[in-house]
């Protein structure tokens, strides 16, 4: 298993076309996280390494300041691991996670201890599960000036303005400074979550699904703070989601994962109207929208519902593509740049028309109008 | 045939918690015809899982119907009323898994660690029909096949943990169908899996019910599932019908406000750059209050405290099957209709 080569162009510096102000945050190349695979040994009494699971594998992207980075794929693809590695809560098996830090570019990997605790205050996270990401017998206060505090930033006095300031910013009531977060609402509880991610005045925040368990019609209120708060504070999100709606909503880039691996990445609106890869088109003709109009069968494209199987070598996705031939079973594709800042990764690209997302014709707006 | 599968009326179901009543479902009222695909659609705490237990009494210990009626007719006869029926009752245990099947939102929870999934699934038909351990194990076979199972005869002594999310659904589905009930009720059977696989089982599910003729009932907070599965819809909001109707029709031309609201906040593609979804502004009133007008008054664009806050607005017939109950689209104070 030798590197792939490495992408120059998805990580690159964007120098080329005279854009320095556009520098990248966060450059990720090559990251690849394996995880040990054990079995037990000697009647259950030891365990042996049998192998290794490659959960992250040869990851590379870019994300520009002041813009959203949004990470797509199932359950089990790497994409939270990779907002891990990015956050050191994992190390990295290899590969390069470089971050601009006050002028200077950081290697996040090689990163330890006490410059580790420094990173964390330029990158935060916002958890999926509102509930139980805020501890249940610390008031909402605590919970927000708990950065604060391990960071030692601020007096008491200044940790307690900052807090207000905070809740006022996420739309928190001051009041209820005391409370404790079971009184609050899921769509509140998110709302603290983030306030406690602004604390420490973050460049980038890695956001892991937080919209997913809240309703819809709350999902929108957080959605929006997001993206006034993007606005406001200059702020780079990492934005995870397996919701392509609400990606479309918050992302200027997206990059699809599948198996560890990114399958394609591209603008929203050209991995939209365009997609490259056929897992892209899976994952789009799957979309289920809130319109009846667009009811699509779904038996004839999405793959067969067999769970990603250990590729032996040719491309991960070759098992449930409908495109795959010999070679895309023999051969592990690489991730090229197909059209101007477009990758995919599949041998069949040029050969192969893929379906963009369904949309009404005409009628703009849709059942939103 | 005149009799409908299923007709809801008034059904009220009340929990007890220690800091007070809730009203779960308070006054809702729906019908589900045959063959047909109704979609109960609402934000968590709307009651909208309370429906599906209370019409298979399975409601928690703390929780009774209080009033109204669920009428079931199997076979298009005289319908039975289930809500009087005793819930561990012979007839009762009949109905649930025989004549009605469900579909649960979580397949780890809801299966048996310790058996086979043909165990369970062959179960139905030994306890519902009589079958024999051969006959049972035959039917889970066949039945696993119409769920698409890959190679069921294999996959028949397979223990649920070995199976994916997206089988042990299929699983599940399989385990409800097996007895070919009238009426198939699925609540949230897609929020725990991933978007290809919930695509699949929908399709599966509408597959099924053409094949078996069955009438659909799926519970569901999605929009984008209502659009995509249902024939009609009924729009809940804190254990109240707000608008029922033809998906078509809903979907296109909503006219309760909150549906209107719900439709403009769901995250969907298309909308123009820059453009924002606009949120519906509060949340959800405490269930344990009582509220004696429209529960959405609060977060209403539309509303007036002296036109909606002294009683609930009635369903107002928009057509003859497009009801709102709304004071701004031609509602009168219930019980005054």
């Amino acid at each position: 298993m030798t590197g792939e080569p490495s992408v120059q162009t998805a990580s690159g510096t964007g120098t080329e076309n005279g854009r320095a102000p556009h520098a990248p945050l966060l450059v990720v190349r090559d990251l690849t996280k394996y995880f040990p695979l054990y079995q037990p040994w000697l009647l259950g009494l030891a365990r042996r390494q049998v192998g290794v699971v490659p959960a992250v594998e040869n990851v590379s992207f870019s994300v520009q300041r002041g813009e959203t980075l949004g990470l797509v794929g199932e359950s089990g693809c790497g994409k939270t691991t990779t907002a891990r590695l990015i956050l050191r809560a994992l190390r990295p098996t290899r590969g390069e996670i470089l971050f601009h830090v006050d002028g200077a570019m950081v290697r996040v990997d090689q990163l330890e201890g006490k410059t580790l605790r420094v990173l964390r205050r330029h990158i935060q996270l916002i958890f999926q599960d509102p509930v139980s990401s805020l501890n249940p017998r610390m008031p909402v206060g605590d919970i927000i000036a708990e950065p604060l505090r391990l960071h030692r930033v601020g007096t008491p006095a200044e940790v307690a303005e900052r807090v207000k300031a905070l809740m006022a910013m996420v739309g928190l009531d001051v009041q209820y400074l005391r409370r404790y977060p079971h009184s609050f609402s899921g769509g509140q509880r998110q709302r603290i979550g983030i306030a406690r991610a602004l604390a420490l005045s973050p460049e980038l925040i890695v956001c892991d699904e937080p919209v997913s368990a809240l309703d819809v019609s709350i999902q929108a209120q957080v959605l929006n703070l997001l993206k006034d708060l993007q606005a406001e504070l200059g702020l780079t999100y990492l934005f995870i989601s397996h919701n392509l709606a609400v990606i479309d909503y918050v992302a200027d880039q997206v990059a699809v994962m599948y198996a560890g691996r990114i399958v394609e990445m591209a603008s929203k609106r050209d991995l939209f109207a365009h997609p490259k890869h056929p897992y892209t088109e899976a994952l789009l003709a799957a979309v289920l929208q809130p319109d009846p109009k667009l009811r699509v069968d779904h038996q004839a494209g999405g793959g067969n519902g067999q769970p990603a199987g250990a590729p032996v070598g040719g491309c991960a996705y070759a098992p449930r593509c409908p495109y795959a031939v010999a070679r895309c079973r023999a051969e592990r594709p690489e991730l090229i740049e197909v059209a101007p800042r477009h990758w995919a990764r599949c041998h069949r690209v040029d050969e192969i028309t893929l379906r963009p997302l369904p949309r009404r014709p005409r009628r703009a707006g849709g059942t939103a109008a | 045939m005149g009799e409908p599968l299923l007709r809801v009326e008034e059904l009220r179901t009340h929990i007890w918690l220690d800091e007070g009543v809730v009203r779960a479902v308070n006054g809702l009222s729906f019908t589900v015809d045959r063959g047909q695909t109704m979609a109960v659609v609402g934000e968590s705490g709307s009651g909208k899982s309370v429906v599906a237990q209370s019409i298979m009494r399975i409601l928690p210990d703390r929780a009774r119907i209080v009033g109204g009626r669920i009428l079931f007719s199997a076979d298009g006869g005289p319908p039975l009323d289930l809500a009087t029926v005793p819930a561990d009752g012979k007839l009762m245990r009949g109905i649930r898994g025989g004549a009605i099947g469900m579909v649960f939102q979580e397949p780890m929870t809801s299966f048996s660690p310790v058996h086979t999934v043909g165990n369970q699934i062959g179960e139905m038909m030994r306890l519902h029909r009589g079958a024999s351990r051969a006959e049972a194990r035959a039917a889970a076979i066949e039945t696993l096949c119409a769920v698409g199972f890959p190679d069921p005869e294999r996959k028949v002594d397979a223990y649920p943990f070995e199976l994916s999310g997206g089988l042990r659904q299929r699983a599940m589905i399989a385990m409800a169908i097996i007895c070919r009930p009238a009426l198939l009720i699925a609540d949230e059977p897609t929020s725990a899996l991933d978007v290809t696989i919930q695509a699949q089982i929908l399709d599966l599910l509408l597959a099924l019910q053409k094949d078996y003729g069955m009438a659909l009932l799926i519970i569901t907070h999605d929009p984008g599932v209502v659009a995509h599965v249902a024939d009609s819809v009924t729009v809940m909001y804190c254990g109240k019908v707000m608008e029922t109707g033809p998906v078509g029709t809903l979907f296109e031309e909503p006219r309760h406000p909150y549906l209107q609201a719900l439709l403009r906040s769901t995250p969907h593609f298309g909308l123009p750059e820059g453009e924002r979804l606009q949120a519906i502004a509060g949340t959800v009133p405490d269930p344990l209050s009582s509220i004696p007008g429209c529960p959405f008054l609060s977060r209403c664009p539309e509303g007036d405290p002296d036109l909606c806050g002294h009683s609930m607005p009635s369903l107002h017939a928009l057509a003859p099957d497009h009801l709102v109950a709304c004071y701004r689209r031609g509602s009168v104070p219930e019980g005054e209709a």
